[in-house]
């Protein structure tokens, strides 16, 4: 197969720090070529250099052995070189066919033949998704969905997928990867991020491994295994420590019962619910996308309302409560850390100390209390010793930090609140292996700390590591608890989808 | 009528505001340490004894009582066998043993007797000038101090399933000091809602299980301006007698499951006043310690219309429940006896020489398990 893309020597740097330093990286012709390393090894950046978003500070890129510069992402879509995002680029005040069709829009806009162009492209691909839905109204799963939608409809040779499958269910994954296969099969050489290191072994047939900006291994994906990849990444065992705990674990014991949810109801999406939540316990909440374990947090955070009439009770300590915005729900010591980070996580242009400030200001701290700068620093001080925050300066904006270290953000300002019960949504999605163990190590402190802990993952290995129980959710309503000695993926999975 | 009705809407519309769920009544469900499993009827059974209760460790053996009957048990290889049956006037109701060696006796619609130890023969009949006619639950605080829970004061413990019906909270908790014959029973608490089990708490003070409440109240001892703390509140059962663990916490024998139907029978005054009138208690939709034994039953073939279908339910009128719980009252785990289960109405239960033993008086039989086996399994 002739090489159709190549970086010579690329380097990449921000503020005089590189993030890639002298890549040679090259993609064959229709080839499948996954590129896995931890947050901040700098894949991103690489893809980022691909896609036109930022230009290489030395070094060069060829394609089709001829050097090509690109200024904006138009240039590497007029290229054939179409990215889709780690986290979603839509417009979410537009509605999908718009989406898909953005930048293309003609002087007088036929709305309905848009929609209808767009119904037929989404069957083609597989996509269950209404092109007249306003992408603000679609899950995250949904929203992925449309994003490589719009890259396919671009006519990429080169097509870049960052975590394509991070947000989709096992159902939509199988789409996915035949729709990947097909697309092959067509001539496109695929760029594959994923830490889903499974899906790099067995979509893919090249795989490079990044480390610390630097690529660290190339070869044949036949050459690498599980164990073997996971060391190229961090440069030690982590697999053990990841996912080892899982099955006969003892649980902790039950603590107080901190909160108790009763028929609750909003809408079809969380219909007639009960569950409870323990103190001192990881709660593992899993359920396919669609099955209502989100929306029933976000209800419980005061994010959403539960339906006025017939929406239930919920009893936090006891005493029942509606929380109509998050704010009395943090007051009370709930706090809900989101999945969709970039949107509802952090402010992206303010730095770690500003953002912990403003987590800070949600306890109900005096809006006319003076609050130093020296404070908010020695805050974020604090907190990035004790995730293990990795920045390139004490004062770097929150964008400008890799995946797992923003992530590691949205959590402190969450922890900041001094929370009795914290609900992670999908804690580790789009996070290295390196985060995952931090981040795995810190829930797991703050059970011990007697805090109760609800933990909603799609990634089965991440709930049964984590978790003292297991509620599964299914169609808008709890269906099964489980106890992590008796657990098992076949269980769980039973229950989540029968 | 109309007024009712005003105040209903503005009841609801009130609820829905602030969140309550007032118009399911809803039973919390059994989850966590109190998620169903099938290990009372894992357990063997060591006695078969119609309407076994009131099973307590006394001296070396084992104490339980059925009617009017009571039984010193002692342990015959995988069994229990009967040592001494002593009859007494009327139906046993409670039995309080003292490691000391006394034993008190309460009977059903008379008081309670003293029957072993130094004050044996010494009678409680009246507390606060009312007949103690409804002892539930006893126990000795040292040699010369008992504690005693009247269920309530105007009906029998036979007959408990009209003091639920009728919203009873007559029940109290005395403090007889039997040293000094003319002391009078002293009131710890008043106002209870079926007080129905005692224990002593690990560092002063009362745990009382307030079955009509479904909760586990705290008695701080004589102080008369404590009232009742609720510990656990909203049990998913009726919360019967206590027991102490050895290894620290206590044992909770829940006699009945709550259920939705029951607890909307409990708001609907009219209907229970009728039902009560005309039907045998036997046949009351009400909680039970064992069903499935007649046709006359309520709802054996109950059906339900849901999204305009017709669905097949029937509440589980009995169940049996223990529950394991921390130096705290908290239920930390459970063994369960489901709606197919054969140990159902299990109303006492206690620890004798590392091995655990449930009486289901529903049921009539004893089941038992070695307390290794009940510590280290985590059924929750």
């Amino acid at each position: 197969m002739s090489t159709i893309l190549e970086f010579q020597r690329a380097t990449k740097a921000f503020r005089g720090v590189p993030a890639i330093k002298n890549i040679d990286f090259a993609v064959r012709q229709g080839e499948i070529h996954a590129i896995v390393g931890e947050n901040g090894a700098g894949k991103s950046t690489l893809m980022k250099v691909l896609a036109g978003v930022y230009e290489l500070t030395s070094g060069a890129l060829l394609f089709e052995g001829a050097p090509l510069v690109m200024k904006s992402p138009a240039d590497a879509i007029r290229h054939g070189i179409a990215m889709v995002f780690q986290e979603t680029n839509l417009v979410p005040s537009m509605t999908v066919a718009q989406n898909i069709y953005l930048g293309e829009e003609m002087l007088f806009n036929r709305l309905r033949g848009l929609y209808i162009r767009a119904q037929r492209f989404l069957l083609s691909l597989n996509f269950y998704v209404d092109p007249m839905a306003l992408v603000s109204s679609l899950g995250a799963g949904k929203k992925q969905l449309v994003e490589i939608a719009r890259a396919v409809h671009h006519h990429a040779r080169v097509l870049i997928f960052d975590e394509p499958t991070a947000t989709l269910t096992p159902e939509e994954k199988f789409h996915f990867f035949n729709l990947i296969r097909r697309l092959q099969r067509q001539g496109l050489s695929i760029i594959f991020i994923s830490h889903a290191l499974e899906e790099a072994l067995t979509l893919s047939d090249r795989i490079t491994v990044l480390r610390d900006g630097e690529v660290v291994a190339t070869d044949d994906t036949r050459n690498f295994d599980r164990e073997w990849l996971v060391q190229c990444m961090v440069g030690r065992s982590l697999s053990t420590q990841l996912y080892g705990a899982a099955g006969g674990r003892k649980a902790r014991t039950y603590g107080e019962e901190i909160l108790s949810v009763r028929n609750l109801s909003m809408g079809n999406l969380v219909r007639n619910t009960a569950f409870s939540i323990f103190a001192a316990q990881v709660t593992g909440l899993f359920g396919l996308v669609g099955a209502g374990r989100t929306e029933t947090m976000k209800i419980v955070g005061g994010v959403l309302k539960r339906d006025f009439f017939h929406g239930g009770e919920i009893r936090f300590k006891g005493r029942p409560v509606r929380y109509r915005t998050p704010r009395p729900a943090v007051l009370d010591g709930i706090v809900y850390v989101t999945e969709d980070r970039k949107v509802e996580g952090f402010f992206e242009s303010m730095s770690i100390a500003e953002n912990l400030q403003i987590g800070r200001l949600a306890t109900g701290t005096n809006p006319m209390t003076f609050v130093t700068l020296t404070e908010a620093r020695r805050l974020a001080r604090e907190w990035t010793e004790r995730l293990g925050l990795r920045a390139i300066d004490p004062g770097a904006r929150v964008i400008e930090l890799s995946g797992g270290n923003q992530q590691k953000v949205v959590i402190a300002k969450s922890l900041v609140q001094k929370p009795k019960l914290v609900i992670f949504d999908e804690p580790t999605r789009g996070v290295d292996v390196s985060a995952i163990v931090e981040i795995h190590r810190f829930i797991n402190e703050l059970a011990n700390d007697g805090i109760a802990v609800v933990v909603i993952s799609s990634y089965m290995p991440e709930i049964l590591a984590l978790s003292d129980r297991i509620l599964v959710a299914r169609q808008g309503r709890i269906v099964e608890e489980m106890d992590i000695a008796e657990a098992s993926e076949a269980k769980i999975m039973f229950a989540a989808v029968h | 009528m109309g007024k009712a009705v005003v105040i209903a809407v503005f009841r609801r519309a009130y609820a829905a505001f602030r969140g309550f769920d007032d118009e399911t009544g809803s039973v919390p469900m059994m989850d966590g340490p109190l998620r169903p499993n099938a290990l009372l009827d894992a357990m063997p059974v060591v006695l078969t004894l119609p309407d076994v209760d009131n099973l307590s460790a006394w001296r070396d053996g084992l104490m339980c009582s059925s009617g009017r009957e009571a039984f010193r048990l002692v342990r015959s290889k995988d069994s229990l066998a009967i040592a001494e049956r002593h009859v007494f006037e009327g139906p046993v109701s409670c039995l309080a043993a003292e490691r000391g060696g006394g034993l008190a006796v309460g009977l059903d619609g008379q008081g309670v007797i003293v029957v072993e130890g130094p004050h044996a023969g010494r009678k409680i009949s009246e507390v606060g000038g009312q007949p103690l006619s409804c002892p539930t639950a006893a126990l000795f605080d040292g040699p010369d101090r008992l504690v005693i829970a009247n269920g309530a004061a105007s009906v029998t413990t036979a007959d408990w399933k009209r003091d639920l019906m009728e919203h009873g909270a007559s029940g109290a908790v005395w403090d007889v000091d039997l040293a000094r014959a003319e002391a009078a029973p002293a009131l710890l608490a008043g106002g209870l809602a079926f007080p129905s089990g005692l224990a002593l708490a690990p560092n002063g003070g009362l745990f009382v299980s307030e079955a009509w409440r479904h909760q586990i109240v705290r008695i701080e001892g004589r102080i008369v301006d404590a009232p009742p703390r609720a510990l656990v509140r909203d049990l998913p059962g009726y919360p019967g007698r206590i027991s102490p663990r050895r290894a620290g916490g206590f044992w909770l024998a829940m006699f009945a499951p709550r259920n939705q139907l029951v607890e909307f029978v409990l708001r609907e005054h009219e209907y229970r006043r009728r039902m009560i009138d005309n039907i045998d208690p036997a046949y009351w939709i009400a909680p039970a310690l064992s069903s499935g034994a007649s046709f006359l039953e309520p709802i054996q073939g109950g059906a339900r219309k849901k999204l305009n279908r017709l669905k097949p339910w029937s509440p589980s009128w009995s169940y049996g429940l223990v529950a394991r719980c921390d130096a705290a009252m908290r239920p930390i785990a459970s063994f369960h006896s489901r709606a197919d289960g054969r140990v159902h109405g299990v109303t006492s239960c206690c620890e004798l020489e590392g091995a655990f033993y449930a009486a289901a008086k529903g049921s009539g039989i004893v089941v038992a398990m070695d307390i290794a086996g009940a510590e280290g399994e985590t059924p929750a």
